[in-house]
């Protein structure tokens, strides 16, 4: 408790807590505006963190991480277009509330929604984190290689597309972590006698060339998008009152749950969270009938549990050093960069910091819920924000940003390099979370399994005996696979069908 | 012949071949093993492996599948080609003349693209491109201490 208040304390010295609320409405703004995201908001935050303080620059990202997962409901609600994934489901009741004239309520929906989801399931990840990173103290490297290998098996089960590109994705991050100093022996491998690969490759420039170069170009070749006209109605006023918050406390509590449980498992993200919700809710409903239509109980289900993401994805990021989503991904790249080591010791060795993670987030949804409740006027205005200048801004931050991962232009080169390599990777359909995933958990998979059969005097087998480590390879076997499964039985029911109607 | 190539399958050609140079190139490193543990090219294998398998199975799985619907358009290619082309310039124009000169003029380019040829606020333009190169620039040179690239043109001058 000391350390959190401490951890507390330094959240609130005033550089902390200016540049957090920057980073607050930066990412709600981010969030908020269709194609971009809190994800390419981190990515371009990472370098620029290197000359900062490590707390100054958590403070920062997870003030980012909070608004933008906070702020994606905003075009949602009132343009129907999804800020970002998370809030695909809040398109289905929000929308028609501001069509209904309800724009203000359903605003206000989103944002105490966004914000009870935040407070509790960082609450619970405060109180969870520790007890699991004790847990983990007991186990070995067969356990953390089997535990690595469910995180990457899961992402790649549950990629979008075909299961063979998410493996060809995989394979490629997992050859690409490999480039540069073996670890163990310390053999280079991979460098082609290039000095600069020796470290291995910068993530920082991969992040940015894979995420910031590749957004920029894609959407421009693709076509500018245009944003509707806003038909924001009345926006004043809360339009909310205790009694409605009241008569969707089942929904808010059965959505906190939900959307904590998905976000702790690698790989299912917020998008995912909000939709088994709102189908929970539904389901749970009096009135389904009324889903869709602008039902108030639609739109808390979506709102609280992809917040709730954000607590359930930090448990085993802080406890495991596992990411939860695409954003943890980055919050573990930013920890390694600041030399903390992110794994089962990372709380026990730094107690005050690994508070200060759940106390940056507890703090910025203080900030958030208050920022939006003041401003929800101007949401409308946030939708119009010029696509051309915002683009040529993220450019030019990149273009700092990987300079300063080396102080040299060879790593621009490079990150121009992987935007080229992510539009042909998405050219050949093969989707990126699991090149990433596993270019980040992969020096973890291979230190692990190579000290696990030294250990072992060379026994593959204990990674099946001890009943923990086999449990999560088993389970990691099972995602792989489930997508093959669906597929067959799926295939199996249509061939049966018109055999059965004959 | 042409319908047989599709996408997915020379893509997988692609990363067979990517595997099969991970092979070859991996002959050359040093396997020095440390207590039953199974070298620095065991992982990279695994990946080459694993590349090979997976390519194949999506060239006749996929490949069976893919409609080959054109990835961008013919416009879209051209677009995708001037934006690369402009960050390009913009690279080299980091690395001949430094930052702040080439963010001031590449920044008003990549604008000017981005936006395509539609009426623009000047004054919100002009005050984009000196706003957001000068704030970089003087933001991380003189607040947080983070060097810039000086420009070879602008260094052999100056020596």
């Amino acid at each position: 408790m000391e350390s959190y208040i401490d951890a507390l304390m330094i959240c609130l010295q005033p550089q902390n807590f200016f540049m957090m609320y920057a980073m607050v409405v930066l990412g709600c703004l981010l969030g908020a505006i269709p194609g971009l995201s809190g994800g390419i908001g981190i990515s371009l935050l990472l370098p620029l963190t290197f000359a900062m303080s490590k707390e100054m620059s958590f403070c920062m990202m997870l003030g980012m991480y909070v608004g933008s997962c906070s702020g994606s409901f905003i075009a949602a609600v009132l343009i129907g277009i999804p800020g970002s994934s998370a809030s695909i489901a809040t398109v289905f009741d929000g929308y028609p509330m501001t069509q209904k004239g309800l724009a203000s309520k359903a605003l206000s929906i989103g944002i105490l929604g966004s914000s009870i989801g935040t407070f509790v399931s960082v609450i619970v990840a405060t109180l969870l984190s520790g007890v699991l990173a004790d847990f983990a103290l007991t186990l070995g490297p067969w356990e953390y290689f089997s535990l690595c290998f469910m995180a990457v098996s899961m992402i790649v089960g549950l990629s979008s597309g075909s299961i063979f590109r998410s493996m060809m994705g995989a394979c490629i991050g997992l050859f690409l972590v490999t480039i540069g100093t073996d670890p163990i022996t310390n053999v280079t491998r991979y460098t082609f006698g290039d000095y600069h690969l020796i470290a291995g490759i910068p993530i920082v420039v991969l992040m940015l060339g894979n995420y910031a170069i590749k957004l920029v170009a894609v959407n421009y070749a693709k076509g500018q998008q245009s944003m509707p006209e806003v038909d924001s109605g009345s926006l004043k006023g809360l339009g909310l009152t205790w009694a409605d918050i009241k008569s969707n406390l089942k929904t808010i509590v059965t959505s906190l749950v939900t959307g904590s449980f998905v976000g702790f498992l690698p790989g299912l993200g917020t998008g995912m969270a909000a939709m088994v919700s709102y189908g929970q809710a539904k389901r749970q409903s009096k009135t389904p009938e009324k889903f869709g239509t602008g039902c108030e109980e639609g739109l808390w289900a979506s709102e609280v549990a992809n917040n709730a993401c954000i607590g359930g994805a930090i448990i085993p990021m802080v406890a495991l050093g596992i990411p939860g989503d695409g954003i943890t991904m980055m919050l573990l790249t930013a920890l390694q960069i600041h030399g903390l080591q992110p794994g089962p010791m990372f709380m026990s060795q730094n107690p005050l910091f690994s508070n200060l993670i759940f106390a940056a987030l507890f703090c910025s949804a203080v900030m958030i819920v208050v920022t939006e409740l003041l401003t929800k006027r101007w949401f409308p205005y946030i939708l119009k924000a010029p696509y051309h200048l915002l683009y040529g801004t993220i450019l030019v931050i990149c273009m700092v940003g990987a300079f300063t991962n080396s102080n040299t232009m060879y790593t621009v080169w490079m990150m121009f390099g992987f935007g080229i390599f992510a539009v042909l990777l998405d050219y050949a359909k093969i989707p990126l979370q699991p090149m990433l995933m596993t270019f980040i958990l992969g020096r973890n998979l291979e230190n692990y399994f190579r000290r696990a059969l030294s250990y072992g005097a060379g026994d593959g087998t204990l990674f099946f005996t001890r009943p923990i480590s086999c449990i999560l390879l088993l389970v990691g076997i099972f995602s792989l696979l489930s997508p093959m499964i669906k597929s067959l039985i799926k295939k199996y029911k249509t061939s049966k069908t018109p055999a059965d109607a004959t | 012949l042409k319908a047989f190539f599709n996408r997915t399958r020379i893509s997988s050609l692609i990363c067979i071949a990517l595997a099969l140079f991970i092979f070859w190139d991996g002959t050359h490193i040093s396997r020095t093993l440390v207590n039953n543990e199974p070298g620095p090219t065991f992982f990279p294998y695994v990946a080459a492996g694993g590349l090979i398998i997976f390519s194949v199975l999506s060239a006749i799985f996929d490949g069976k599948k893919d409609n080959d619907e054109p990835y961008l358009s013919k416009e879209g290619k051209k677009r995708l080609a001037i934006i690369l082309v402009e960050i390009v310039a913009f690279i080299l124009g980091m690395t001949l003349f430094g930052f702040l000169p080439t963010a001031l003029v590449m920044l008003a380019v990549i604008i000017m693209t981005l936006n395509d040829g539609k009426k623009m606020h000047m004054v919100a333009y002009v005050a984009v491109v000196v706003g957001v190169s000068c704030a970089v620039y003087f933001g991380f040179k003189y607040g947080l201490g983070v060097p810039f690239p000086k420009g070879i043109i602008w260094e052999s001058l100056m020596s």
